[in-house]
């Protein structure tokens, strides 16, 4: 009798340890470069930052899995005739994660103190008001074909006006949103704990736990990784990545960035000044080359200013091919044929292999490029200062539209590095150029406007673009995910365990 | 301010203790005490200085909302964070916040920065008191042993070793110390001060660089004392030799090896920020790091301030120390 109690309890508990062992694991580890400096998403635009707000709201318009936009808390919209009014009707029944309803009222809430604190994409909005509980109407100053995808975007993230007129600035310290996520615990420096919402209009997630680490050097990053301490990282050192082919345990998900690599001119230098020179300069790069040196041939190519997928590629556009006979012709034209000497700034190792190249190519037209390496927001303040020759920087695209990049050709404009004043005609009318394709509705006139500008930005050649890197994400290996979003966010809630 | 007040009250009663007491060497801990205020406030300055010469000083708001934020953002923080102000006004206007206690809120993420810096000032204060302990403890031995066995093998291998110590630097050792413990054996912690294992490999890797150094320094001074008259005299005596090592070679030899003992303690808390970061231990220095990237001067100053403190108590401390090895100096006080 004894004896066969003996073995009935073992084999229950050899069951119960295999039933612990096969179960699925419900938590999940993340490591982010640093501690974010907010959660609030008006307040912040930081990689780091989004990578674990992006959890925790949701906006009236959102992202599928191939970043298209789709309706998200807004169940269905109509455009006024004029493109200048957006009635939403919102959807029911949707929770924040301190429990009160998402209504009206926290969209006009959430729309006016966007306006209030200025942040990107606002100006053009002239009101919001709430036609009932459920239905909110947004007025625009001026008609823009983007303004869907700017409710996508992390700045128009839903906010609940109780919980953030209660909390005043220790909102961002204490995230409350309508997401998958709801926030658990933040300390400083160390990690940030998430879990899941149960009540989240999309259906509650799979994974019940993230914990946000933020481990700063790539290396403890991998280590942590391969130790298990950690099942996803946005942080590894390129170097590793044969490493990774190798261990079993993990593995690498690509994705496309929209981040484009790109060389800035300073048009107000003597020699940068002649259009011809900044040409020949576009013609001598070996787009294929930099890839190849810059990041090891994952990357593509480009002389255009956005990505293939994004809206406002123009298909077949030849643009700037390595024609160094050419670059000969335009320096000679220009009366340069012997060359002068110029300073590049360099912002990180990336950056500084792509300057060699850079250095190197010039060198057949006989440019004598001397590379200065600057810590980074040093160098994006003397850009934007004026207070540079020639200088190298990533720009992303968070509209996966060409419109997002008008800026860098605006006069006046902060992203203007190439300083570029409203005294030249040919600026001001790209920038005219983006401003009437933002006010257009019809995709297709919006595509004429758009090879338009192409053409005119290929001509006068302020900027050197360069490539688009094929970014990739470190996984455990028996962790899956749909897709990752262009701007570099992974959202946990679509992330299962196998 | 509210902290602050009890503190001054204190230190009142303390100075009236020492005052009263009258001992030269009362006085002198009192002096040394007073002189870290205007030391306080030049390293402050310098630090300020240096940081106000760095592109971004003035636009700190820049940084913090990126790239591509609206230059109307921009003003409006910068407005919020003081940080239009020009270079006096703004030092000033800093100071004499700090004078009642506040040393502000950090321009990134808007935390108390005197709370946020007490809570990270002892992790790394046990990762450099660790390592100059370490160093003292089993270098200083270590170090003996070598002088006295000198010109023999296990001296040879002894300086081959610690010269080999000297030339790793301290991250390439914190990551071969993550890989063998916490990678390999799985006995440690990779990353992180959960658990008080988190401390060990941090620790371990400020303290074999600096052990070296120690047991370098140990044996040479050791060697210089060792010809000395005295040791002869004492061996002369019939002193024992483990008396002799004790008493008169080693005492005498202390002094160099307390000052670099203090050095080292000055230089780690400067050097842990690199540990710290191999690790993502939230200590000091990656808050200074971090502070200096994002031009928050708050932060750092803050954080400076501190340092410059916790090293001027600690040279206090060495001084004090060498009263009691070497009466010469106690004498020399008066």
């Amino acid at each position: 009798m004894k004896k066969s109690i003996v073995i009935l309890i073992s084999l229950i508990m050899a069951l119960s340890m295999f039933l612990a062992v096969s179960a699925q694991r419900t938590d999940l580890n993340v490591i982010t470069q640093v501690s974010p400096n907010s959660l609030d998403p008006q307040k912040t635009s930081m990689l780091y930052a989004l990578q674990v707000a992006y959890n925790i709201y949701d906006g009236l318009m959102a992202r599928d899995t191939s970043d298209q936009v789709v309706p998200g808390l807004a169940e269905s919209y109509t455009i006024s005739e004029d493109g200048l009014v957006y009635d939403f009707v919102l959807r029911q029944g949707v929770k924040f994660h301190d429990g009160t309803d998402f209504t009206a009222e926290d969209v006009v809430f959430t729309i006016n103190r966007a306006i209030e604190l200025a942040i990107t994409n606002s100006g053009n909005i002239e009101s919001a008001e709430a036609v009932n509980d459920y239905e909110v109407k947004i007025t625009l100053k001026k008609p823009n074909s983007v303004f869907l995808s700017i409710l996508s975007s992390y700045g128009f993230f839903m906010l609940p006006k109780e919980a953030v007129e209660a909390a005043g600035e220790e909102f961002g310290r204490n995230p409350v949103g309508t997401g998958a996520y709801k926030f658990v615990e933040w300390v400083e420096g160390e990690y940030v704990k998430l879990e899941a919402f149960e009540d989240y209009y999309l259906g509650a997630p799979e994974i019940k736990e993230v914990t946000f680490k933020f481990i700063g050097d790539s290396n403890t990053a991998l280590i942590a990784m391969e130790s298990g301490d950690a099942d996803y990282s946005y942080v590894f050192p390129a170097s590793a990545s044969e490493d990774i082919e190798f261990n079993e345990d993990l593995k690498l998900f690509p994705f496309n960035s929209m981040s484009l690599q790109i060389f800035t001119m300073n048009v107000q230098n003597q020699y940068l000044s002649n259009k011809l020179v900044r040409q020949a300069i576009n013609y001598a790069v070996n787009r294929d080359d930099m890839v190849i040196v810059a990041v090891e041939g994952e990357g593509r190519p480009t002389s255009q200013f956005c990505n293939v997928g994004t809206f406002g590629y123009v298909e077949g556009f030849e643009g700037y091919t390595y024609d160094l006979e050419k670059a000969k012709a335009l320096m000679a034209e220009a009366g340069y044929a012997d060359g002068f000497t110029v300073k590049l700034i360099a912002q990180d190792e990336m950056t500084s292999k792509m300057c060699q190249v850079l250095a190197d190519n010039l060198r057949d037209i006989n440019i004598n490029v001397e590379i200065e390496m600057q810590e980074s927001n040093t160098a994006i303040a003397n850009y934007q200062a004026g207070n540079f020759e020639m200088g190298v920087f990533g720009i992303g695209n968070s509209t996966m539209d060409y419109d997002s990049m008008g800026r860098l050709f605006t006069p006046g404009n902060s992203l203007m590095f190439s300083q570029a004043t409203a005294e030249d005609e040919q600026a001001v009318k790209i920038g005219e150029l983006f401003a009437e394709a933002s006010q257009l509705s019809d995709p297709d006139a919006r595509l004429e406007v758009y090879k338009a500008a192409t053409e005119e930005i290929w001509d006068a050649a302020y900027y050197v673009p360069c490539f688009f890197p094929l970014r990739s994400h470190l996984l455990a290996s028996d962790l899956d995910i749909e897709c990752v979003r262009g701007l570099g966010v992974a959202l946990v809630k679509e992330m299962h365990w196998n | 301010m509210i902290y602050w007040d009890p503190a001054v009250l204190y230190a009142c009663r303390v100075l009236k203790f020492f005052l009263k007491k009258e001992g030269p060497v009362a006085k002198y801990i009192l002096r040394r005490l007073l002189l870290m205020i205007p030391i306080m406030i030049g390293v402050s300055f310098l630090v300020y200085f240096i940081m106000s010469l760095t592109p971004g000083f003035d636009n700190p708001a820049r940084i913090v909302l990126g790239i591509e934020a609206t230059d109307e953002a921009v003003a409006q923080l910068n407005a919020q964070l003081g940080a239009d102000k020009p270079f006096f006004p703004r030092y000033l206007s800093y100071m004499w916040n700090v004078l009642h206690g506040d040393f502000g809120i950090s321009y990134r993420n808007r935390l108390n920065v005197s709370q946020e810096i007490l809570r990270r000032f002892p992790v790394t204060m046990i990762l450099t008191t660790f390592s100059v302990l370490f160093s003292l403890l089993v270098g200083v031995p270590i170090g003996i042993y070598s002088a006295i066995k000198q010109y023999k093998p296990s001296d040879y291998i002894i300086r081959v070793i610690s010269m080999l110590m000297t030339a790793i630097p301290s991250f390439c050792m914190g990551l071969g110390l993550l890989l063998i413990f916490a990678l390999k054996l799985r006995i440690l912690p990779a990353n992180g001060i959960k658990t008080w294992k988190g401390f060990i490999l941090p620790s371990l890797s400020l303290a074999l660089v600096s052990v070296a150094g120690m047991i370098r320094m140990t044996r040479s001074t050791m060697l210089e004392v060792i010809r000395q008259d005295y040791v002869r005299t004492a061996r002369a005596k019939g002193q024992t030799e483990q008396k002799i090592i004790m008493r008169h070679e080693l005492r005498n030899a202390l002094i160099p090896i307390v000052t670099v003992a203090g050095i080292t303690f000055g230089r780690e808390l400067g050097g842990a920020a690199i540990i710290e970061n191999v690790f993502a231990v939230p200590g000091l220095g990656t808050y200074i790091l971090s502070g200096v990237n994002n031009r928050d001067l708050p932060c750092v100053l803050g954080a400076v301030i501190l340092l410059s403190l916790s090293f001027s108590l600690i040279n206090l401390l060495v001084d004090i120390i060498y009263t009691f090895v070497d009466p010469r100096i106690k004498s020399q006080i008066k």
